[in-house]
């Protein structure tokens, strides 16, 4: 191999990317659930926020998740560019030099964080300030390399938008809050273990210990079970505790008895047993495109995304006159 | 004295460093907007709380009775929910 046949990625001199790249950066998938999440628990919180500012906040919620994104590719580029379905991220496809991204990042933080803060509360602030540093300190920098537990406490995370939605309109964080943080705490491990499970391959190369690649297919498989035993009685509590109603209820038991039908399918399968479909290129085909053995934590993985919405809809729905909790 | 070596911007560069002005000039007054329309709901808000607070106070001080001691000073302004 020559000088010139490896592959470099050189830092650019002078930068041609575009605003649709750092767009990019903020993660807008993953953005979007966060506001929904978010959303949900600025509505249900009990109380009549202002609705421009309750706009703005969510708003800055949304800046505040997609600014922890930003820092997370700028330190993740060089491990993205070895996955399939992180490839083509700009910082690790080349576009956006990583100090940008960083610098983007940072910037946006403080002014989502000062902006919340002032709209608001300060609690409301102080915990979108501890979701970034949460995600982009803690759990990329630390836990994400070092232990196979990584997205179970990593998670906490993605579960606090509805905490810092709800302590946006009441100034505190009661135990509702940290109910809904709970559901999507407990949701995170079958979620990501499912995805990982057909991506092992790719985790291992960049040297990330998923559970797959630490502890191996079968274990995972039945760990995704116990979390899903976990979760779905978890996911269910609402509707005794007063947050949700007959349509939460409905929901999340018929909701809830698939992903265990789901999760126990997996537990018997082989998923994960065979190497990935290493032809599946792309952040979609990565996601969707697997070999038949691993369909099973395909279908778990999907399901748990629209599991998780159809949760919170619920919430949302019960709030419209005439279907309160 | 050595002349500092420039470099000569590509079309291509420049199209891009052009987007990307325009993108955090948005960005920049979008950010004042919304800082601007923030402060001026707060105070308004305030405002009204600050109103409603002493109209309660002047209602109490017209409804006791003259023998008993002054109540306390109504707060500044309602709680931010």
């Amino acid at each position: 191999m020559t000088m010139t046949d490896r592959p470099t990625r050189e830092t650019p001199l002078v930068t041609t990317a575009q605003p649709e790249d750092f767009f990019q950066l903020l993660k807008p998938r993953v953005m979007s659930l966060v506001v929904f999440t978010a959303v949900t628990g600025l509505i249900v919180a009990p109380g009549h926020p202002n609705p421009l500012l309750a706009a703005i906040a969510v708003l800055c919620i949304a800046v505040g998740a997609g600014a922890a994104g930003a820092l997370n590719m700028a330190l993740e580029g060089e491990t993205d560019a070895l996955m399939r379905r992180t490839r083509g991220r700009p910082v690790a496809a080349g576009r956006v030099r990583k100090n940008d991204a960083m610098a983007f990042g940072v910037i946006l933080s403080i002014f989502s964080v000062m902006l919340l803060g002032m709209t608001t509360n300060w609690l409301a602030g102080g915990l979108l300030a501890l979701t970034i540093v949460y995600y982009a300190g803690f759990y990329t920098l630390l836990l994400k390399r070092r232990t196979p537990q990584n997205i179970v406490i990593g998670g906490a995370a993605g579960a606090l938008p509805p905490v810092i939605g709800w302590a946006a309109v009441t100034g505190d964080a009661p135990w509702q809050a940290w109910l809904l943080f709970l559901i999507i705490f407990l949701w995170t491990p079958p979620h990501s273990w499912a995805l990982a499970l057909y991506s092992a391959g790719d985790y291992a190369k960049a040297g990330i210990p998923m559970m797959p690649v630490a502890r191996g297919a079968k274990s995972t498989r039945l760990q995704i079970l116990i979390y899903t035993l976990i979760f779905v009685p978890v996911a269910i509590a609402p509707a005794f505790l007063g947050l949700g109603g007959v349509v939460y209820l409905a929901v999340s038991v018929a909701g809830g008895l698939f992903f265990l039908a789901l999760a126990f399918r997996l537990w018997r399968s082989r998923a994960g047993d065979q190497p990935d479909k290493a032809e599946a290129v792309g952040r979609e085909a990565a996601l969707y495109d697997v070999r038949a053995e691993a369909k099973p934590a395909r279908n778990l993985f999907a399901f748990s995304i629209l599991y998780l919405m159809a949760l919170f809809s619920a919430l949302l729905v019960e709030q419209l006159p005439g279907l309160g909790a | 004295m050595t002349r500092p070596n420039f470099i000569t911007l590509t079309d291509e560069q420049v199209r891009a460093r052009k987007r990307r002005n325009v993108a955090i000039a948005m960005g920049l007054v979008g950010f004042i907007v919304l800082v601007f329309v923030v402060t001026v709901t707060n105070l308004q808000r305030n405002t009204e709380a600050r109103k409603a607070a002493e109209a309660a106070a002047v209602g109490t001080v017209l409804q006791a009775d003259p023998a008993l001691p002054a109540p306390a000073a109504a707060p500044m302004s309602e709680p931010t929910p």
